[in-house]
């Protein structure tokens, strides 16, 4: 597969997703006009990829500043995909980065936790 | 239009505590720049780093709900819209808490549940209020709308306050809502 990379935007995302590395990584601020559309590609690409490539160990680094709620809705389907393809034999570890001051961030991050327990997901700080 | 307004409407806006404010067509760009625009100046100001980060958030999910659910959408190609409205930030001094007020033409068929809504919001304590939020944010309904439908109970959760809300009837088709969340 192709990797998947796509320019942060003031409120979208950079999407940068390498098959080489198996690093995956979605950094920015996520507050499209339409969240369904912006990340339709993103979760069918998501799919594939775990659907046709091996089981080796895959990390996925999300640091997110600014989200809308349509947004963390969005995060819910994308780690269903990644809970999903766990359970099917991938390894997956996640890494939410969060800056301390951002509640939102955090909160989010508790919440995957909480919903994901076939996950191995690490809440990181940073400033 | 007389010029004389323009320094009456910012005499208003001054006396009124309004540090920004915008009214006109509210689009993606236009409500980034201006959650950006306040940001600046609420940092400038020396504004704690949370509440800075509340209002932004506060900002672009009441400007997202003008531009998703305004009366007025207008289709301006590449998949994107611009709607009428009007959205100003100010701080209330003698209680020292920011207010973050929209407004914008609604359906009138869309009064009865947009209040039934925010009044069972404002029943909910914080605790309730979490708790609603994250089922629906797991709930996965309303995707493939514009808006995930989130947006209110989000509102609900950052403000200090009950969420303040009025209708004004325009015209047979049409009214005005105002929404009010304090930070």
């Amino acid at each position: 597969m192709e990797n998947l990379e796509i320019r942060a935007t003031e409120y979208t995302p950079e999407i940068s997703f390498n098959v080489t590395t198996r690093i995956f990584s979605v950094r920015g601020n996520s507050f499209p006009e339409n969240t369904f559309d912006f990340y339709k590609n993103v979760l069918n690409w998501l799919k594939k990829f775990f659907q046709e490539e091996s089981e080796l160990k895959t990390i996925v680094e999300m640091e997110i500043n600014y989200f809308n709620s349509s947004s963390s809705q969005l995060f819910f389907q994308l780690f269903d995909i990644l809970s999903d393809s766990s359970e099917d034999g991938h390894i997956i570890e996640v890494r939410w980065i969060y800056s301390p001051d951002n509640s939102s961030a955090e909160e989010a991050g508790e919440d995957f936790v909480a919903e994901y327990r076939n996950l191995n997901i690490a809440m990181i700080t940073k400033d | 239009m007389l010029l004389d307004q323009t320094l009456e409407l910012k005499h208003n806006f001054d006396s009124n505590g309004i540090l920004l404010a915008f009214s006109g067509a509210i689009s993606q760009p236009v409500l980034s720049g201006f959650a950006k625009g306040m940001e600046i100046k609420l940092a400038n100001l020396g504004v704690e780093t949370r509440v800075v980060r509340t209002i932004f958030e506060v900002l672009i999910e009441m400007m997202q709900n003008v531009l998703n659910y305004s009366y007025d959408s207008r289709d301006i190609g590449q998949n994107m819209f611009e709607s009428s409205g009007i959205v100003v930030v100010g701080l209330n001094q003698e209680i020292n808490k920011y207010f973050i007020m929209s407004g914008n033409r609604i359906a009138k068929g869309k009064k009865t549940n947009l209040t039934a809504k925010i009044n069972n919001l404002n029943t909910l304590d914080a605790e309730a209020l979490k708790d609603l939020y994250r089922e629906r944010r797991r709930g996965r309904q309303d995707v493939h709308s514009r808006g995930a439908g989130l947006g209110l109970i989000d509102l609900a959760r950052k403000s200090s306050e009950k969420l303040e809300y009025k209708f004004v009837e325009l015209d047979h088709e049409s009214m005005f809502f105002s929404l009010k969340v304090i930070i």
